[in-house]
């Protein structure tokens, strides 16, 4: 693979200059997500690339195929329906969020033919935990010491969010130096593809009594339904450096975004912008599936276990946890309204000279601590722009603002995730549905927040034979039960300062 | 009456390719880029002499362009290093003495190699755009902060210029033979920054114009200068509603240059004339100036080492050709800059390692 040098590449090139790679042949050369991945060209590929590995005709002819296979090889078809599909999917329609799942998820039964379909809940509280133990200890000589910290401590801040796909390749390929800022807690994508291949797989394998010719983690065709068309380029890193030996499958197999399910739907001549569409469905409404616990949208009153912001909540619950730890010694026990007042929420003026919602920070201050408690949300490409002119800076005169903030979750879209390009442009640019995709968020419910594991139900039989009961934390379930290296790789990972393990550079 | 291009001097000292350069605003300097990845500053020393008299190694690519901040005390320069670099620049009243302070910034947004960079008015603002087909705008007043990310272009982005009337709009001229335009959203609301009450979007930069004409690259724009007489510059009107239409001359690949023309305010910009140039060989760069009898001059140098000069018909406004000065340079021409303060003065930078200084003169 020929990639071109930045410096030898003179303005008056002559050949497509929409990609590097084409200039080594003169015939046209199909370019793979592989090759984007490899090649240290442009960031992110051209969307065609990604819709033609990834795409709904490739799901459409698997689905095909798998309905004549026999009952040995038939695979299992999952689906995993993130936050903000089924959130932008309530607002464009305007209905209660739980609706949207019922109906996405009794099209993708019903319709399409999916085995299971779950709804990333507890993948979404998971994501959120491993991020902040992660932060919790990368900062832990900060938040231990009783003095304010040095520089070199300074030097490591902010901690930034390596959630958001876009960004991190972003950065890898154009700031690289950048990157012992990045943690490597997994996406909520990442974290339900694991939960996909290595929790739900081997206890339904065992419940089902399926004989194991084939491992069930290879029968399983796990697809996301994401907002954003840069989680197929992660979905692949994956596949490509899967941290755990011996792994030879990716956890997603395929991501398809809300624009291509909506196209799903209209190629099974299913009028969406039809109101009777929704009040007589032309299939059976469907809840997500229990899948030992891993969804929560299982009745009408079900809520989503997330803080109301589009990212997931990430730099709020890291604020709450890192504002418990510090003040537990030292502040008297404040009651619950006591430390929600505690908390300062506003514009992060380090940022930008514009008040936005697309840049907040989260502030708890007390003069006998030796540093401010503060966290941001900075969602945006052009926000990043300038967090990274600053970061940049701040490496070249060893101080900078921007270090009095502890972590940063930085997302490459405006409005993070809700602003994904995989999602329909009315949810970005039409008033009405970004009225509707606020009051669809206020549903969401912080249950787990950052202190609780959920709890997962392992079948009877199953629990006899492990050293805990039937209902049990995720965390354990999946150590004990399937998970183990997983769960190690990841500890031991989360405090080296090696980029992280789900986005490697490749050599 | 005739016009005649007498040389004045030749800035010789760089190595490889002059890309570009850039007078300051008071005249008495030029800065100059080029393959030698090098920022030279030239100095008048008022005996028809100019010389070297500082140079910046900062860096690590072929030096694409330069600009001068219109109040002069900014220089920016972009690279194929991907980088935009901010010089601090003094102009002693020693008519020789010029220093670039040690403090610069370096602006590193782009993923591929930088091909402009244009500070607007009141330079608070600079503009960059680069082969990753982006452009970016940057306010650079009191710490840096990116204002826009503009995503239009299907090819890379060869330059850009601020419209010198609206100046919340953007100019940028790309490999894709479209000149487009580009309105700041902060106008929407009177110029004041944009508070997204409902936290969900932001606006972006948005295309209002886009001028297709040219059949291949177009690699310089220049929009003409007021004149010094008839001009009623009350400078209020942020947005589309000035009296003043600059016309625009972009050059191209295509052979020829064109001029723009834009009636008034409910018409966009046409083609009010193309000139041609010899078959096959690409026009890099285009300027104009005014002249005492009012009538604007447009020099243009292209792929062939000539300079040629057209002047504007006072009643037809048609601009025809009044000079043609081949083999002006030993190797392609890249770009032509009139002086700020001497309209019968104008550089040139070229492929041979050299920039020169031309003066017009009648017979």
């Amino acid at each position: 693979m020929i990639s071109l040098s930045s410096l030898s590449v003179s303005d008056y090139i002559a050949p497509s200059q929409n990609c590097v790679i084409p200039v080594q042949k003169e015939e046209v050369v199909k370019v793979s997500l592989n090759d984007c991945l490899a090649c240290s060209g442009c960031v992110t590929s051209a969307e065609s690339v990604l819709i033609s590995e990834q795409g709904i005709d490739e799901l459409d002819a698997l689905l095909k195929e798998n309905f004549s296979k026999s009952l040995e090889t038939k695979q299992i078809f999952v689906a995993s329906i993130e936050p903000q599909v089924a959130t932008s999917f309530a607002a464009l329609y305007n209905l209660p969020l739980t609706q949207a799942y019922f109906f996405i998820s009794g099209f993708l039964h019903k319709t399409l033919g999916f085995d299971y379909v779950l709804d990333s809940a507890v993948a979404q509280c998971l994501s959120v935990q491993a991020l902040i133990s992660e932060v919790e200890s990368r900062l832990d000589p900060i938040l231990s010491s009783p003095n304010p910290p040095d520089q070199t401590s300074l030097s490591k801040l902010p901690l930034l969010s390596g959630t958001c796909p876009g960004f991190v390749c972003y950065l890898e390929k154009v700031h690289p130096t950048l990157i012992p800022h990045l943690l490597h807690a997994p996406s909520v994508q990442h974290m339900q593809g694991v939960l996909v291949k290595y929790f739900f797989a081997p206890i339904l394998s065992t419940v089902q009594n399926i004989p194991p010719t084939i491992p069930l983690q290879k029968r399983i065709y796990h697809v996301a339904f994401s907002p954003c068309y840069d989680r197929k380029i992660e979905s692949l890193r994956w596949a490509k450096t899967a941290p755990i030996i011996g792994t030879e499958f990716p956890v997603v197999d395929s991501v398809l975004t809300l624009k291509e399910l909506l196209t799903l739907f209209e190629r099974h001549h299913i009028v969406l912008s039809d109101p009777q569409t929704f009040q007589n469905p032309p299939f059976p409404l469907s809840p997500c599936d229990h899948a030992f616990g891993l969804s929560c949208i299982l009745t009408p009153e079900s809520v989503f276990p997330s803080y109301p912001a589009p990212s997931g909540g990430y730099a709020e619950s890291v604020e709450r946890h890192l504002v418990e730890r510090v003040t537990a010694g030292t502040v008297n026990a404040m009651n619950q309204g006591q430390f929600e007042q505690s908390i300062q929420k506003r514009w992060a003026s380090k940022v930008t000279k514009s008040q936005t919602n697309n840049a907040l920070e989260f502030s708890y201050e007390n003069p006998s601590l030796p540093m401010p408690v503060t966290t941001a949300a900075v969602f945006g490409f052009r926000h990043l722009q300038t967090m990274i002119q600053k970061l940049k800076a701040a490496q070249r005169q060893s101080s900078s603002a921007l270090q009095s903030y502890m972590f940063v979750d930085l997302e490459a879209c405006p409005s993070a995730c809700l602003g994904g390009g995989g999602l329909p442009s009315a949810v970005v640019n039409e008033k009405a549905v970004v009225e509707n995709l606020q009051s669809v968020q206020q549903s969401y419910s912080p249950i787990f927040a950052d202190k609780q594991t959920p709890l997962v139900s392992i079948p009877t039989d199953i629990a006899a034979s492990l050293p805990f009961g039937e209902e049990t934390s995720v965390l354990d379930a999946l150590q004990h039960v399937c998970f183990f290296f997983f769960v190690s790789n990841w500890m031991s990972t989360v405090s080296s300062s090696v980029p992280s393990c789900l986005f490697v550079i490749s050599s | 009456m005739e016009l005649q291009l007498t040389k004045l001097c030749t800035l010789e000292g760089s190595t490889g390719r002059v890309w570009f350069l850039c007078w300051s605003p008071d005249g008495t300097h030029i800065a100059t880029c080029g393959e030698d990845r090098l920022v030279h500053f030239w100095t008048d020393k008022k005996d028809g002499k100019w010389s070297e008299v500082w140079k910046e190694e900062k860096h690590t690519g072929s030096v694409r362009r330069v600009d001068w901040s219109p109040n002069g005390d900014k220089v920016a320069s972009c690279s194929f290093d991907k980088g935009t670099i901010l010089y601090n620049v003094h102009i002693e009243t020693d008519p020789y003495g010029f220093t670039v302070s040690e403090e610069v910034d370096l602006l590193s947004g782009h993923e591929a190699e930088v091909k402009g960079c244009a500070f607007n008015k009141d330079g608070k603002l600079i503009a960059t755009c680069s082969r990753d087909r982006l452009a970016m705008v940057w306010d650079i007043d009191q710490g840096i902060e990116c204002l826009g990310i503009l995503q239009g272009h299907q090819q890379d982005i060869k330059g850009l210029t601020w419209h010198p009337s609206y100046e919340s709009i953007l100019c940028t001229y790309s490999y894709d033979n479209r000149i487009l335009f580009w309105l700041d959203p902060r106008v929407l609301l009177n110029g004041q920054p944009q508070f997204d009450e409902m936290g969900c979007y932001e606006q972006d930069w948005k295309v209002v114009e886009a001028l297709e004409g040219h059949t291949s690259t177009v690699w310089d724009a220049r929009f003409e200068p007021k004149r010094q007489k008839k001009e009623d510059d009350d400078g209020t009107k942020p947005i589309y509603g000035d009296s003043f239409q600059p016309r625009l001359v972009s050059a191209s690949s295509d052979s020829s240059i064109i001029v723009w023309t834009r009636p008034d305010d409910a018409h966009p910009y046409a083609v009010g004339q193309t000139i041609p140039f010899p078959p096959s060989e690409p026009v890099y760069s285009a300027d104009w100036q005014s002249t005492a009898s009012d009538s604007m001059i447009i020099a243009a140098v292209s792929g062939d080492n000539a300079i040629r000069l057209f002047r504007e018909d006072p009643t037809t406004h048609k601009f025809s050709k009044v000079v043609e000065l081949l083999n002006a340079h030993n190797d392609e021409i890249n770009c032509v800059r009139f002086s700020p303060t001497d309209p019968t003065i104008f550089a040139t930078a070229s492929d041979d390692g050299t920039a020169v200084l031309w003066k017009i003169t009648s017979q």
